[in-house]
């Protein structure tokens, strides 16, 4: 049974019907329609992944609307039982929105099942032609499920802060339907997309040219013929050692290629209808410390948990702030996969952050000398690489494979 | 113009004052990172004697947003 | 970049003009890469199959958009019939399945009947272009049909399937034959509705560009090409790699899913066969039980009925036969009961267009059908054609009579 789907059909749909959306959006200076247009575009692509995709993404974003508009009001405030509900539904509005990606990260495949299955007989109800349609297209995975949930918490969050209030519904909608960021790319704040009342803009425009086709020769040049070359074997204990390190190393700039290409694609397809949209990468390979690392890889979500994970857990006190640190790099690490294999890798994150974290503040107040051979740039650019080139299989490789794997990597089992 | 925040910020960041705006965030400034923040927060706090809570410090994402946040708690800014 | 301008490289001044500039380089450097890029040979299942024989398949493998051949040009001195045809038309050796076979396990129901149609009836001069896609569903056979309808042939035979065209399971298969849509529907008002749902923007593209941009259409057929021919001299870094993409344990296939979920609510023991493994034919049963000519609002149904009222229409002759089945679909009442139903649907039509050039073949005699030897737990694709292949070749014969097509040859 087929649960892939591959990410570039969606982009190569979004950029296909661009053209035509341009033609839309910026036929109107009203930013209400031009809402409406991108919305419904949102919609339309989306089907061909599949319509239930659709249907519940409307009803995802409604209920955001809802909670947003409501829970964390303060009308009718004396009131206080009112206002105990509406505490309570700005609490559990977290859970809510978080529910659907935890059940699908928990239960993997049965989840897929259920979600296709129940979400396919909901379409029933509106048209039999629908519903047919939908079931001729694959069993997938919930699409841009994670992105979306990051994009809800963060409203949501931002609501209940008092930084973003009493948004239209056609204004959320919006923000949950975007198409560049709807399956893959950096995970947007809401900022990034309130407003939609510019001009176009040639020179953002030519940018976002560039940015497209820069990430498609990414993805489907570079990342697209690495990828035989890096793949894990699967019998690695065949290979010598030195050609499963190369591999390995290969592997990261294979990833970062790929993610990176597509995260350029967002970007560029955001700056065609005029959006700054957040850089998701910014050379992380080339980076000299674990910090940085982080600081500059999927920026946006390590940018999300410094926000909303970080924060709160009392990263800004002295005292709490390696708890913080765990938890952020847990936080990010589960997002992958609940999985054992995951949870070391939130270990191994959340050790080196910590550790660099104590070295630079114990060189802080150290006196200048001379800098030790590890802690000059290319040193740390290598080490860096290395450290975070052999996490890597944790998240990539099914866990009954890993030992065997990283045996074969120290030149043992053989 | 001196700017009593502005210039804490450029202190703790170690950036030039004229570097910074009421706009300045961590998306924008890179020496606005996590250890930064925390120093921030404990510079903010013994500067203008008060205590952040979690929210407030969770609001304080722009320098203005910091200032915003510190007019509500009666601190001249 | 705090006001929000991006830098571009090189210092450049971006305005319209430039955009537009640029846009025309990168199509320019895109038709100029289609020239450069090696031009892979399309490949075409069932060649073997119908070697030595007046078959041509016509369709190419399923990632390869360029879909149809192109170096098939039609001779209008030889009869052309074009045969239409799912999985029922191919048959594979019994110990493969439809996965595993190769070009040596896989036969053709087209090559038996134009090698009857030479051998008994003497026909001479003819040619039948195949067009074959494992698992075609309504949607699929409508656009097939009208693409069909386009080439003008003599004659146009295809099966008429007794599980997926009259019920709501699987109205287009995952491969779908979406960029001849396009064309197809172009001239029909009634299907664009049909058309905006399936033809997403890419489809449309490509259909668009067709290979003038043939280094976005035949992406997938040259890349498997440069890596051929390129790639393969750093072998030491794909050495080993015999790992496979981990595969979902359901035995069911996409369909298989659906009727679990959707008709059975999840109850699978009623497509399970006696050896615990699911049975192809008991999915097959309950998806027609579940069915019916008479379905409404359903896309499956309309799309059938289109096929038909398009062929009618178009004044072509054209030949629709219902896939002949095993016994065991006839002794439970309940799927007798419903190819019964489509059967009277079937003959019921004929008599309403008793004039027409479309003729239905309502169900294959049992003395045919049981000469037939089926795979074994399927009972639906054929191994063995029996005397079916000479009866379809009879039917065949009838029309090209009727319609007097035969072309004589000339000197």
């Amino acid at each position: 049974m087929n649960f892939q789907y591959d990410s570039y059909a969606y982009f190569f749909d979004l950029l296909a019907f661009a053209p035509v959306l341009l033609l839309l959006y910026f036929s109107t200076s009203s930013p209400r329609l031009r809402r409406l247009a991108m919305t419904a575009s949102g919609m339309y692509l989306m089907s061909f992944i599949a319509p239930r995709l659709v249907l519940f993404y409307l009803v995802f974003w409604l209920l955001v609307f809802f909670v947003h508009r409501c829970a964390f009001t303060e009308e009718g405030g004396r009131r206080p039982w009112l206002r105990g509900a509406r505490r309570f539904l700005a609490r559990f509005s977290i859970v809510l929105f978080a529910l659907p990606l935890l059940l699908w990260k928990i239960y993997g495949n049965g989840f897929t099942l259920i979600f296709t299955a129940q979400g396919n007989e909901l379409l029933s109800l509106f048209s039999t032609k629908l519903w047919e349609l939908d079931m001729a297209r694959s069993v997938v995975i919930p699409l841009g499920l994670s992105f979306t949930t990051f994009r809800a918490l963060d409203l949501v969050i931002k609501t209940y802060l008092g930084k973003i209030e009493n948004l239209r519904l056609d204004e959320v909608l919006f923000y949950g339907f975007f198409p560049p960021v709807q399956v893959f790319g950096p995970i947007i704040e809401y900022e990034d997309v309130a407003r939609q009342d510019h001009n176009p803009d040639a020179a953002l425009f030519l940018y976002g040219l560039l940015r497209v086709t820069g990430g498609f020769l990414k993805v489907f040049v570079a990342a697209a013929f690495m990828h035989p070359h890096v793949a894990f074997p699967a019998a690695p204990a065949a290979l010598p050692v030195w050609v499963l390190w190369l591999k390995l190393l290969g592997y990261y700039l294979y990833l970062y290629l790929n993610f990176s290409g597509y995260s350029d694609v967002a970007v560029g397809a955001s700056a065609l209808f005029g959006f700054r949209i957040k850089e998701n990468f910014n050379f992380p390979l080339w980076q000299t410390n674990i910090q940085d690392y982080w600081n500059s890889w999927h920026m946006s979500l390590t940018h999300w948990a410094r926000r909303n994970v970080y924060v709160p857990a009392g990263g800004y006190r002295a005292e709490t702030q390696y708890l913080a640190i765990f938890c952020t790099m847990m936080v990010i690490a589960l997002w992958h996969k609940l999985t054992p294999a995951c949870f070391i890798y939130g270990l191994y994150h959340g050790g080196l952050m910590a550790g660099y974290r104590h070295l630079s503040e114990a060189r802080d107040g150290a006196a200048e000398g001379k800098t030790p051979l590890w802690r000059r740039p290319a040193a740390g650019r290598a080490l860096t690489y290395l450290a975070v080139s052999v996490s890597l299989p944790l998240i990539f490789i099914p866990e009954s494979q890993l030992l065997p794997y990283y045996a074969a990597l120290l030149g043992m089992g053989r | 113009m001196s700017d009593a925040l502005i210039d804490l910020f450029a202190e703790v960041l170690q950036v030039d004052a004229a570097e910074l705006s009421d706009d300045t965030s961590p998306d924008n400034l890179r020496q606005w990172d996590s250890l930064a923040a925390m120093h921030l927060v404990a510079a903010i706090e013994e500067k203008f004697s008060t205590r952040l809570s979690t929210k407030e410090i969770m609001k304080m994402s722009t320098i203005g947003l910091a200032r915003e946040t510190l007019k509500g708690k009666d601190i001249d800014v | 970049m705090k006001d929000g301008k991006p830098k571009l490289p090189f210092g450049y001044e971006a305005g319209w003009q430039g955009v537009a500039r640029a846009c025309l380089w990168c199509l320019f450097f895109l038709v100029v890469a289609g020239g450069l890029a090696p031009h892979p040979a399309e490949e075409i299942p069932f060649t073997k199959a119908a070697a030595g024989t007046p078959v041509v398949p016509m369709v190419t493998i399923a990632d390869d958009h360029r879909l149809i051949r192109e170096d098939v040009k039609r001779d209008p001195e030889k009869l052309d019939i074009l045969w239409i045809s799912d999985s029922s038309g191919v048959l594979i050796a019994a110990d493969k399945d439809f996965v595993t076979a190769g070009e040596d396990d896989t036969r053709i129901l087209p090559a038996f009947v134009a090698r009857d149609l030479q051998d008994r009836y003497g026909l001479k001069n003819f040619t039948i272009h195949f067009y074959a896609q494992l698992g075609m569903h309504p949607v699929d056979k409508l656009i097939f049909t009208l693409e069909a309808l386009r080439r003008k042939p003599d004659l146009i035979v295809m099966p008429i399937n007794p599980f997926y065209d009259f019920s709501h399971y699987k109205v287009m298969g995952q491969n779908a034959p979406l960029q001849l849509a396009p064309r197809a529907f172009a001239d029909r008002p009634a299907l664009w509705p049909l058309g905006l749902a399936i033809v997403s923007p890419s489809n449309g593209l490509l259909t668009l560009a067709g290979d003038r941009l043939r280094v976005i259409c035949e992406a997938g057929p040259i890349k498997r090409e440069v890596e051929r021919n390129l790639l393969s001299r750093f072998s030491l870094l794909t050495h080993g790699n015999a790992g496979e993409e981990a595969k979902f344990d359901s035995p069911l296939n996409n369909v298989g899913f659906w009727i679990a979920y959707e008709l059975l609510g999840g109850d699978v023991s009623r497509i399970t066969g006696r050896d615990g493994k699911p049975s192809q034919q008991m999915l097959n049963q309950r998806v027609m039980e579940s069915g019916s000519p008479l379905l409404r609002h359903s896309l499956a149904t309309e799309s059938t009925r289109r096929v038909m009222d398009y062929l009618r229409q178009s004044g072509i002759p054209a030949l629709l036969y219902t896939m002949p089945l095993g016994d065991p679909y006839y002794l439970s009442p309940s799927s007798a009961n419903a190819l019964g139903n489509i059967r009277d649907y079937l003959r019921a039509e004929n008599r309403a267009h008793e004039k027409g050039t479309l003729r239905l073949i309502p169900e294959i005699p049992a003395n045919i059908r049981r000469t037939i030897t089926f795979r074994p737990g399927d009972n639906t694709h054929i191994t063995e054609p029996g005397a079916f292949d000479d009866y379809l070749a009879r039917q065949i014969w009838q029309e090209i009579g009727k319609y007097r097509l035969q072309k004589t040859e000339e000197k």
